[in-house]
C-alpha cells in the first residue's frame, strides 16, 4: 500500500488562526465600545459601523485591484477592525467623509500599497487616523458638550453634513482641557477645583478606561496578545509622568491621570498591540511598549496636540524593524 | 529510600503538549513475531551507508553481521534480524523510493549466530574492549539520532556526568516509557557499562516529569541496586526537553557551546533505548535487531507498545493487528515523524512510533495566510532562532542572513509551527534552508579547491622545464575554447583538473555525464 498524501512534520498544530485573533481583538472592544456610547451617544456607533463597513469595502476593492481573491482576506476580520480602532479614535461627532479618507489612507495606503496583511510597517488605523489629525484639526478637536447631549436626529445631521449648532461642540475632552487649562497657566489643583476637568468628562473617561482595561484582560487571557507590549506603555508613560509628577505636581498631571485621560488604555491594549506594525520579540516588546509611553507622554506635554499616543505609535512602528534585530534572542550555545 | 531529585523549568521555551500517553501502568511489551520478509535498510546511521558483507542467496543466522560502515564514516553494524537467506540486495536508490537494502527471506527458525554470547564479567574487561564491542553490536542513538553509540563513548579526558536520556517528550511516541517501566534493570545495567566505559563519575538518569510510572520503577531499581553513582531525576515536561542540548541545559543549566559537542561541558548524553540495547549485548549476546516500537493512531485499537525485529515492514505490523483503513503512517512522533511513502517501508533503529491514521487522525494546520508577526514563535523556540525573521531573510533568498539568523541551528522540533496562527510550514522551509545553505558552504569549497589547483597548476608551469610544460599544456589544453562559452570544454578541463587529485567522494561531480548527453 502506497500513499500520496504527504504533510510535513509537525502533523499537529494548536487550533489558533489569525481571523480568530481578530475576532478576539473585535470582541474584546466590546465594553469599551458600549461605555463611549453611553458616555457620548449615538455618534460613537455610528462612527463604528460606517468606519468599519468602510474598511471592509475598501479592503475589497483594494484586492480587487490587486487581482487577489477575496477569500480569506475579506473573512479574516483585519479590515473591520482597522475601522473599528479607527472610529474609536475619531470624536463621537465626524462627518462621513472624514471617516471615508481615513479608512482610504488606512486601508489602501498603509496597508495595500505595502502588500497586504502582514506587510504593513505602519499600524493602519492610526496612519488613517494621523491623516485626519494633521489634515482637519478642528474637526478632530470638536468634542460634544457631555451635560448637552445630542439626539440622534442631530447625530445624523452633523454626520451627513458636518454642521451643527453652535454650541454642540463646544466640549472638550479631558487632556483637551488640561493642555488649554496649562497653558493658560492655571495649576492642576485650580482646574480640579473649578469643574475644567469634570465638566470635560474626567470621571467618564475612568470608566471608559476601565472597561478598555476589562477587554484587554480579556485578550491577555486569551493569549491574543502578550503582556510585553501593554506593560511597557503602561511602564513607560507612569514612570514619565511620575518624574515631572515628583517634581511639580501643581502643574504636571499625575501618572493616573495620564493612564485615565483620553482613549490611553484603548492604545495600550487594542493598538499598540496590533502584530503585524508592533516588534515581534518578548524584549523588543517591552522596548516597543516602553517607547510608546514615553512619546505619548513627550507629545502630551510638549507637543500640539491634546493626546499624542497616535503619533507615538507611528513613531515606534519607524523603530521595528531595529527593534526586532536587536532584541533578537541569543541563539542556543552563543550565550557569553 | 529518595524520591528522584526534581528539577524545574528555568527557561520558558518549547511547549506543554497534551501528551497523548496512557497514564496507567503499561502492559508488558509483546513481541510482533517477525515476518516472512524482512528489508534491513543500509543507511542506519547519520555518518552513511553500510556496505554489505553478504551476497544473495547466502544463508545468514539471526544476529550474524550482513553489513558493515564503510572505512572513515559514522555508519553501523548491520545483524541479521533473523535466520534464513538473502534473496536480494537493493544498491542503489531508484526512484520508487526503495531505498537501498539488504532483503532476507526468514525460515523461521531463528538459529542464532555463533557470534552472539555475552562477555563474561565484562567490569573486568577493559574500557576498550568493551567500547570495541558495542560498534560490533551494531549500537547506535536510539533517541533517533542513531549516531552509533561507540563514537559518542569515546572517553576524553574530563567526561564528568553521563547523562540517560528517559525524557520522552514528543506525543504519541511511549517505547522509552515502556522501556523504563518494564526493564529498568537492563537500563541500570547498560548505564553501569558505559560508566566503566567513559570511567565517568554519575550518571543521571532524566525522566519526564509526567511519566509517572517509568519514574516510580526506575526509581525502585535504582535504589535496589544502591550505585551511588547512579541518580534518576525528573524534569518538567515540556516538548522538547528531551532533545540532547535542551536536556542538558535542563539538567545542567549551561548551554552546549555553539559548534560544541556535549562532551565540551564534561556530559555524555545516551538514550535510555541505548542503555538497555547495550545490556542486552554485552550480557546476553544479543546484537541490536530489534527494538520497542509504539503503534498507535486511530487506524489501531489502542496505543500499544510492542518488541519489533529491525527490517519489519510496517505492513506486517498492520497485518498483525488487523488495523483497517489505514491512510496515512507517521514514522515517529506528531512533531518530528515522517510520512512514510508506503507500508512497504521497514521499521529500522530509528522507529521508535507508528502512528497508524485512517482519514485524518491530525486537525489539519489553519489556511496559510501571510505571517502577522504576531511573534509566538519566538519564545517557544529552543534554539532561541526568531523564526519570524528567519523566514524573512529566506523570502528575500539572503542565504547569508538566514545562517546568521541561525538557520543551521533549528532542530527540525516544530514549535514555532505549532503555534503560528497563519499555518505556516516554518519546519519544513528552515529544513529546505539547511539544504540550500549546506549546498552554497559546499560550493564554495569546490570553488575554493579549483582556485588552489590552478594556482597550484601555474606555478609548477613557471617552474618547469620545457618538456615538462608540454605535458601541462596538455592538460589545460581547450581552456580558451572556455572563453568560446563551451560548457562541455570546462568540464571536460575541470575533470582532466580533478581527477589526480584524491577526493573524499563528497564533492564528486556526479551530475557530469547527464551534462554531455545534453550537449
Amino acid at each position: 500500500m502506497s500513499f500520496l498524501s504527504s504533510s510535513p512534520a509537525p502533523h499537529q498544530h494548536s487550533q489558533r488562526n489569525v481571523a480568530q485573533m481578530m475576532r478576539d481583538v473585535l470582541l474584546a472592544m466590546f465594553p469599551v465600545s458600549l461605555m463611549l456610547c453611553w458616555t457620548y451617544g449615538w455618534g460613537v456607533l455610528l462612527n463604528i459601523l460606517f468606519a468599519a463597513s468602510c474598511c471592509w469595502l475598501l479592503e475589497a476593492a483594494a484586492l480587487k485591484i490587486r487581482g487577489r481573491n477575496l477569500q480569506p482576506w475579506l473573512t479574516d476580520g483585519s479590515a473591520p477592525l482597522t475601522g473599528v480602532l479607527l472610529a474609536l479614535a475619531l470624536p463621537p461627532l465626524t462627518p462621513w467623509w472624514l471617516i471615508v479618507i481615513a479608512s482610504l489612507f488606512a486601508i489602501v495606503f498603509a496597508k495595500h500599497l505595502y502588500g497586504g496583511l502582514g506587510y504593513n510597517l505602519f499600524n493602519p488605523a492610526m496612519a488613517g487616523y494621523a491623516v485626519l489629525l494633521i489634515s482637519f484639526p478642528a474637526y478632530m478637536a470638536w468634542w460634544p458638550d457631555l451635560s448637552a447631549g445630542s439626539s440622534l436626529n442631530d447625530t445624523l445631521h452633523y454626520f451627513l453634513y458636518g454642521t451643527a449648532a453652535a454650541d454642540a461642540l463646544s466640549g472638550a475632552t479631558p487632556l483637551d482641557a488640561l493642555q488649554t487649562g496649562l497653558k493658560q497657566m492655571q495649576t492642576l489643583p485650580e482646574l480640579v477645583a473649578n469643574g475644567t476637568l469634570a465638566t470635560a468628562g474626567s470621571a467618564e473617561w475612568v470608566w471608559i478606561n476601565l472597561a478598555a482595561i476589562a477587554g484587554g484582560l480579556f485578550l491577555l487571557m486569551r493569549r491574543t496578545i502578550t503582556w510585553q507590549i501593554p506593560a511597557g506603555v503602561i511602564l513607560g508613560l507612569t514612570l514619565s509622568a511620575l518624574i515631572a509628577w515628583i517634581g511639580d505636581a501643581a502643574v504636571n498631571p499625575s501618572p493616573w491621570l495620564q493612564l485615565v485621560s483620553g482613549g490611553t488604555m484603548i492604545g495600550v491594549f487594542f493598538i499598540a498591540t496590533d502584530p503585524v506594525s508592533s516588534a515581534s520579540t518578548p524584549k523588543g516588546k517591552l522596548i516597543y511598549g516602553a517607547g510608546i509611553g514615553l512619546l505619548t507622554y513627550v507629545i502630551r506635554t510638549w507637543g500640539a496636540y491634546p493626546d499624542g499616543f497616535a503619533f507615538a505609535v507611528l513613531l515606534m512602528n519607524l523603530a521595528v524593524p531595529l527593534i526586532d534585530r536587536y532584541t533578537r534572542p541569543t541563539l542556543y550555545g552563543q550565550v557569553q | 529510600m529518595n524520591g528522584p531529585q526534581v528539577i524545574h523549568a528555568r527557561n520558558n521555551w518549547g511547549l506543554k503538549l497534551p501528551s497523548g500517553k496512557d497514564q496507567n501502568p503499561l502492559p508488558a511489551a509483546v513481541e510482533i513475531s517477525p515476518p516472512e520478509e524482512l528489508t534491513v535498510l543500509l543507511k542506519q546511521s547519520p555518518g552513511g551507508i553500510s556496505l554489505p558483507m553478504v551476497k544473495v542467496g547466502q544463508k545468514v543466522f539471526k544476529g550474524q553481521k550482513i553489513a558493515g560502515p564503510a572505512r572513515n564514516t559514522f555508519g553501523s553494524f548491520l545483524h541479521a534480524p533473523v535466520s534464513g537467506t538473502v534473496t536480494s540486495i537493493i544498491e542503489a536508490n531508484d526512484s520508487a523510493h526503495i531505498k537501498r537494502a539488504i532483503i532476507i527471506a526468514n525460515d523461521g527458525l531463528d538459529t542464532v549466530h555463533d557470534d552472539c554470547t555475552p562477555i563474561s564479567n565484562p567490569f573486568q574487561r577493559s574500557p576498550r574492549f568493551i567500547r570495541k564491542h558495542i560498534a560490533e553490536g551494531g549500537i547506535v542513538g536510539l533517541g533517533g539520532a542513531l549516531f552509533p553509540a561507540a563514537i559518542k563513548l569515546n572517553p576524553a579526558p574530563g567526561i564528568k556526568t553521563l547523562l540517560i536520556n528517559g525524557v520522552e517528550c514528543e506525543p504519541y511516541i511511549n517505547c522509552d516509557n515502556q522501556l523504563l517501566q518494564q526493564y529498568p534493570e537492563r537500563v541500570l545495567s547498560g548505564t553501569q557499562l558505559m560508566l566503566h566505559v567513559l570511567g565517568a563519575e554519575e550518571a543521571v538518569i532524566a525522566i519526564e516529569q509526567d511519566m509517572v510510572h517509568a519514574l516510580i520503577s526506575m526509581q525502585a531499581a535504582t535504589d535496589a541496586l544502591n550505585d551511588p553513582r547512579i541518580r534518576v531525576v525528573s524534569v518538567p515536561d515540556v516538548y522538547p526537553a528531551g532533545g540532547e542540548r535542551q536536556l542538558i541545559e535542563i539538567i545542567t543549566g549551561l548551554q552546549v557551546p555553539h559548534g560544541g559537542l556535549p562532551a565540551d561541558l564534561g556530559v555524555i548524553c545516551q538514550n535510555a533505548g541505548t542503555a538497555a540495547a547495550i545490556d542486552q549485548w554485552i550480557n546476553s549476546g544479543e546484537p541490536l535487531i530489534s527494538r520497542m516500537v509504539t503503534v498507535c493512531g486511530n487506524a489501531t485499537a489502542a496505543a500499544q507498545n510492542f518488541v519489533v525485529r529491525i527490517g519489519t515492514p510496517i505492513a506486517a505490523i498492520v497485518n498483525a493487528l488487523q488495523a483497517t483503513d489505514v491512510s496515512r503512517v507517521i514514522i515517529g512522533g506528531s512533531m518530528m515523524g515522517v510520512t512514510a511513502d508506503s507500508t512497504a517501508e521497514p521499521i529500522s533503529k530509528a522507529s521508535n512510533c507508528i502512528i497508524l491514521s485512517s482519514g485524518d487522525n491530525f486537525s489539519p494546520a489553519p489556511e496559510e495566510m501571510p505571517c502577522i508577526r504576531c511573534g509566538d514563535c519566538v519564545p517557544v523556540c529552543p534554539a532561541r532562532i526568531n523564526p519570524q525573521l528567519l523566514l524573512e531573510s529566506m523570502s528575500t533568498n539572503n542565504t547569508r542572513q538566514s545562517e546568521a539568523l541561525g538557520a543551521l541551528d533549528c532542530i527540525d522540533c516544530g514549535c514555532c509551527d505549532y503555534v503560528c496562527p497563519s499555518g505556516i510550514d516554518l519546519t519544513a522551509r528552515f529544513k529546505i534552508a539547511k539544504q540550500t545553505i549546506w549546498e552554497q558552504h559546499l560550493l564554495a569549497i569546490r570553488a575554493e579547491r579549483s582556485q588552489q589547483r590552478f594556482a597550484d597548476h601555474e606555478k609548477r608551469w613557471l617552474t618547469a622545464s620545457n618538456e615538462e610544460r608540454e605535458t601541462l599544456d596538455a592538460q589545460t589544453a581547450g581552456f580558451h575554447d572556455v572563453q568560446a562559452n563551451s560548457k562541455s570544454a570546462l568540464d571536460d578541463m575541470l575533470k582532466r583538473l580533478n581527477s589526480p587529485t584524491p577526493d573524499d567522494g563528497t564533492l564528486k561531480d556526479e551530475p557530469r555525464k547527464n551534462d554531455e548527453a545534453d550537449q
